[in-house]
């Protein structure tokens, strides 16, 4: 059995995941709104009732990927000044 | 109406005190607290816990879910961690990296046993750890890798195995006896990666695979081993276990897996899974065990227990509105009221947490990032920073009753025009700034006395570049700052008023931290960036040392940290998830599951 399950789902702020979700369930968060969790009742029960729609690991990392390819054209754009103080967005690799 | 006696055949007790250890619905009357009181329904299961300083797996692991050992493991470390039921500090490096290695004992008298890595390969190597460095001791008496080893540091049994020198496959047994090793009669079947529970003398092995996943139990009596009930389940891989011969636990059985089952002696039976994958462990009992694994970091196992443990957790907070916050400014308060001020580009945002939701505060006199300072929920203080270019040396305490800043002139500019250096000061009247760029790194040290800052006794070493820091004007505590020469900001440093001396390292190198929640001796950290990317490493520091803590759900650098260490608020953030998610912290709690018995 895969350890992880991916999916999208909106932050929705205080409550969208708990301590006790924390608890029962490994949780990951990464830029595009995906998600990794655990893979297990608890999690996939978590993403259902957070309204978050499943996705397959590639289909998930290239959501992260566009989001982070946009932010380092976006940092290359920047001045040394502000690079001096700000590090460039890093590649993003999902477990 | 029946007496409590008549129904149940028993009289109450009156006790001066809770009984240690009572029995389900037990109850009795407390002549302290004048308290009826009962025993709750004890409790089974799994917990997740803190994180490991470096993912692993295929560790040597020993110990008890309060003082346990971990070392070696994948990527061929060397490095050791201590767990201290809380969380994980860094211990001595093993004199040769390696994984899957044998292993037993204690915290403090751990043993490790064999294992392999490309620059030693299969080993016989055996090393002895003392609670602060490994040494070499009598090697195995054939190289051995994914054995299991069972004892104590002076008494010992490794059986089972893979290596070159054995054949592959192999069903040695070896005593070990604190300085040197004895061939003693073999397994009934060769296979690697089994589990094992016991005493050198008295010892069980289950599992493992030859090729394939078996569920083969195997029990020794100190002369022979003889064949025992087949586990439930196969498991191939590296199996994980605790207990005793007659009493184990059998967990992450299949190599990575969140499986337990629990031996009697006679049979296996299924227990609770544990939430994440387990890959090695430990315990000392059955009722009782440790494990981890990457990246579901550590999990402990408690049955029949009396108490109830919360393991410390991250959960959601209220989001930043809008487009959020990257930090880079100043955070005071606590979890239900902060303050956060400040940030990239040059910010005039001030915004106040209420515990669940966000409000807009008076607006910045004038945009600044990078800035440093301190304060509480009532009023914060942000000193220097980035109003343009260069450093600025502005003073603004902002006063939440009245809802407006005021720009404090000259006295109260500082000293040294810097950003991104550390704040300390529980009253925005009374504080410290220090380290931070200028834009080279400095080590100056400024005081504030609510009026006017006087430049005091420099940190060691100059450092910036995001320094977190929290404590107050005369208790403070500075971290993660980089200098230099030294790019991973494990140093941490004290205040005790007058200088700085140099405290425990942080277990992880994380710079552009910029905060810190709590006290010098009660800290709690989180966050930063940890090459390649945004962190989402939790550490807490108790006076002395750092040790881990529970992830966060989403990286995020140069975030705005306030609160303590048992209730923190992360708010917004650079190179994670995105800048309006918020997080809020509680630390681990403790409860003797005894209650009040109370009339309805």
């Amino acid at each position: 059995m895969a350890h992880f399950i991916y999916g999208v789902a909106q932050n929705t702020g205080k409550g969208f995941f708990t301590a006790e979700d924390r608890r029962a369930f490994f949780l990951r968060g990464y830029l595009a709104d995906v998600w990794c969790i655990g893979n297990n009742v608890e999690g996939a029960r978590w993403l259902a009732e957070k309204n978050g729609v499943e996705k397959t690991k590639a289909e998930a990392q290239a959501l992260i990927t566009a989001e982070v390819e946009a932010a380092q054209a976006a940092w290359d754009a920047e001045s040394d000044e502000y690079k001096a103080t700000h590090q460039r967005p890093s590649d993003v690799t999902l477990p | 109406m029946a007496g409590y006696n008549e129904l149940h055949g028993l009289r109450v007790k009156y006790l001066s005190e809770d009984p240690s250890n009572g029995e389900d619905g037990q109850v009795w009357y407390n002549s302290t607290s004048g308290n009826l009181r009962v025993q709750g329904i004890r409790s089974t299961g799994w917990i997740t816990t803190a994180t490991m300083i470096t993912n692993r797996n295929s560790s040597g692991f020993c110990g008890t879910v309060s003082a346990a050992l971990q070392f070696g493991g994948t990527g061929f470390t060397a490095l050791t961690e201590e767990y201290n039921g809380i969380g994980w500090s860094a211990g001595g490096n093993l004199g040769a990296g390696r994984y899957g290695l044998g292993s037993t004992g204690t915290q403090t008298a751990g043993l490790a046993i064999g294992g392999y890595s490309p620059s030693i390969s299969y080993t016989n190597s055996t090393e002895k750890y003392d609670g602060s460095s490994w040494t070499s001791t009598g090697n195995l008496g054939t190289p051995n890798w994914q054995h299991n080893g069972v004892g104590t540091q002076t008494a010992t049994i490794a059986y089972g195995g893979y290596s070159d020198a054995a054949g592959g496959f192999n069903a040695l047994s070896e005593t070990f006896n604190g300085s040197s090793w004895t061939s003693t009669p073999s397994l009934n079947t060769g296979r690697m990666g089994l589990a094992g529970a016991g005493t050198s003398t008295a010892a069980l092995g289950w599992c493992g695979q030859n090729p394939g996943a078996t569920q083969l139990t195997e029990a020794w009596d100190g002369s022979s081993w003889t064949t025992a009930p087949n586990t439930n389940e196969p498991g191939g891989g590296t199996n994980t276990g605790a207990g005793t011969q007659t009493a184990a636990l059998a967990f992450g059985l299949g190599g990575g897996t969140v499986h337990t089952e629990l031996y009697d002696g006679t049979s296996w039976t299924n227990a609770t899974d544990s939430p994440g994958a387990i890959a090695q462990g430990e315990g000392g009992s059955q009722t009782s065990a440790v494990g981890t694994s990457n990246p579901f970091g550590t999990q402990e196992y408690a049955a029949d227990t009396t108490t109830t443990i919360t393991a410390a957790a991250w959960a959601s907070g209220g989001s930043i509105p809008g487009s959020g916050r990257q930090g880079y400014g100043v955070g005071t308060g606590t979890q239900t009221a902060s303050i956060i001020a400040g940030g990239p580009p040059t910010s005039t945002q001030n915004q106040f947490y209420d515990g669940a939701s966000w409000t807009s505060l008076a607006s910045i006199p004038s945009g600044v990032t990078n800035s440093q300072g301190f304060g509480d929920s009532e009023e914060l203080l942000m000193a220097g920073g980035n109003t343009g270019s260069p450093y600025s040396a502005l003073t603004y305490v902002y006063s939440r009753p009245g809802n407006s800043w005021t720009a404090v002139s000259s006295p109260g500019n500082i000293n040294t025009a810097r950003g991104l250096g550390a704040g300390c000061g529980a009253l925005s009247t009374a504080g410290i700034i220090a380290g931070g760029d200028t834009p080279s790194y400095t080590t100056a040290t400024e005081n504030w006395n609510g009026s006017a800052w006087t430049t005091v006794n420099a940190l060691p070493t100059a450092t910036g570049n995001g320094v977190g820091s929290c404590g107050t004007q005369t208790a403070g505590l500075a971290f993660s700052g980089q200098n230099p020469g030294d790019s991973t900001a494990e140093e941490t440093y004290e205040w005790d008023g007058t200088n700085w001396t140099s405290g425990g390292n942080r277990s992880i190198g994380v710079r552009a931290v910029r905060g810190g929640a709590g006290t010098q001796t009660a800290a709690l950290t989180f966050g930063g960036w940890l090459d390649p990317g945004g962190s989402v490493s939790t550490e807490g520091y108790d006076g002395t040392s750092w040790s881990t803590r529970p992830n966060m759900a989403g990286s995020a650098a140069n975030n705005f940290q306030t609160g303590t260490q048992t209730a923190a608020l992360r708010a917004g953030g650079t190179d994670g998830p995105g800048y309006t998610a918020v997080e809020e912290f509680t630390g681990e709690t403790i409860s003797n599951n005894v209650n009040n018995l109370v009339v309805s």
